[in-house]
């Protein structure tokens, strides 16, 4: 039955091939847990969204009923301390993470031809995480909250010419207020995530395009014709 | 079995617990408003005795404080109060019992009428003369002391034949 179901629909969409172009796909001699970082931000990541997306059912972005909204979420809520606590460690998580993930392409060198439309992508993903990182700060409205916006948006005023339409910008008026707030909210709940999406999506499908790189101890031994190293 | 198929295996069951173990509080958090138990009701004064005349029904508004997640505010609904004789009161929450419009007192048919759907409910006892309606007006628990009514008010499930509070 669900083999009939299966065929049929692999006739028409060919999700086979996808599959196997995702799960099947040959993996270098030598790949250690280095590789697995991409991975982990990718899970950290739907992780984020789908507590986020618990979290914006009881949030509201407006200067009177933001706080209060956070507190009811973190006493009132079943569960939502918890929902709250993965979200706001899960946030920091991502960033060391990514990190992470950069410095070992980094330093593996795996970045190089003809992988560097990859690095490229990663450069701008990594930026969105710290957007998701600022823009999320802001929406607890609590002191810590607006003081940290009142510094990050001045830093932003700060910018040689454009300074001063940076920061109204980003406030969406001179003060932090009811506009900074639903502006950090929409950009942190649809403009990022719609960005950081689509961008994975080019990210790994550059990642299955080039296949993983060959470490460079299997690299080396491969060109020099060295036998076993100590890794394998 | 593999290796192959045993590592597969093991990832998958390992995905499995970790999912169901993610998925626990945060479907919770969004499931747990529907398994709150039904808020008590409260007790409200309606003013003196003397307003009601018999026959006649009277509308009148119950302000309540209301929790409503992270708002506290007024929350205002209506009842009916009948005086059926002297000392023979009925008070009913003006929700139609079918999907919740605010019945309306019609004196040409001495009948409470919901502008919804042709619900049509008799002014004493309060049972479905015609329409929709799964149940009689919803009547509330009420006691006069010191000259004045008292209700309390309470909302019930609408579109279901027994009377659940909620
Ligand atoms: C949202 C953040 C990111 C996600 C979800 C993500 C995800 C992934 C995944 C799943 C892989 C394949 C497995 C691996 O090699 O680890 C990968 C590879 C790669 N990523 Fe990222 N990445 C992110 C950010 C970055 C950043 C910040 C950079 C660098 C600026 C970067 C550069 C690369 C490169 C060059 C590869 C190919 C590595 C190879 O084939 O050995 N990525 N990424
Ligand atoms: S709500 Fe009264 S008849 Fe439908």
């Amino acid at each position: 039955m669900m083999d009939k179901v299966g065929s049929w629909l692999d006739e028409r969409t060919g999700v086979s091939q996808v599959w196997q172009a995702i799960f099947k796909r040959k993996i270098p001699l030598g790949v250690n847990f280095l590789y697995t970082f991409g991975a982990v931000a990718m899970f950290l990541f739907t992780l984020q969204a789908l507590t986020g997306i618990f979290l914006a059912m009881n949030y509201s972005p407006s200067p009177e009923h933001a706080y209060d909204s956070v507190l009811y979420i973190t006493n009132e809520v079943a569960f939502g301390s918890i929902v709250r606590g993965l979200h706001h460690w899960g946030s920091s998580a991502m960033v060391v993470v990514v990190v992470l993930h950069m410095a070992v392409v980094f330093y593996l060198g795996t970045y190089r031809y003809p992988r560097e439309v990859t690095w490229l992508t990663g450069v701008v993903l990594l930026l969105l995480v710290l957007g998701f990182s600022f823009t999320g700060y802001l929406l607890p409205w609590d002191e810590k909250a607006y003081w940290a916006t009142a510094v990050g948006t001045n830093m932003a005023g700060t910018v040689p010419f454009v300074g001063g339409f940076l920061l109204a910008l980003l406030r969406g008026g001179t003060e932090i207020g009811a506009v900074s707030l639903a502006r950090f909210y929409a950009f942190h709940t649809f403009l990022l995530p719609a960005l950081a999406i689509s961008l994975m999506g080019v990210h790994l499908f550059l990642v299955v395009k080039h296949g993983v790189s060959v470490p460079p101890w299997i690299w080396r031994r491969a060109t020099t014709g060295q036998k076993k190293t100590g890794r394998r | 079995m593999g290796r192959r198929a045993f590592v597969g295996y093991a990832a998958a069951a390992m995905g499995a617990f970790l999912g169901a173990f993610l998925a626990t509080p945060i479907v919770g958090s969004f499931v747990s408003p529907a398994l709150k138990k039904a808020t008590p009701g409260h007790w409200k004064n309606l003013g003196t005795v003397g307003k009601f005349q018999i026959g006649t029904p009277k509308s009148e508004r119950v302000s309540l404080i209301k929790k409503d997640g992270w708002v506290t505010d007024v929350a205002t609904r209506l009842v009916w109060v009948v005086r059926l004789a002297d000392n023979d009161y009925v008070v009913y929450n003006a929700q139609c019992t079918h999907l919740g419009c605010l019945v309306e007192w019609h004196p040409e048919d001495k009948a409470f009428k919901s502008p919804c759907h042709g619900g049509v409910f008799k002014m004493d006892d309060g049972i479905v003369l015609a329409g929709p309606p799964p149940r009689p007006l919803d009547a509330l628990e009420h006691k006069i002391e010191k000259g004045e009514l008292w209700v309390n008010y309470q909302d019930f499930r609408l579109g279901v034949g027994e009377k659940v509070p909620i």
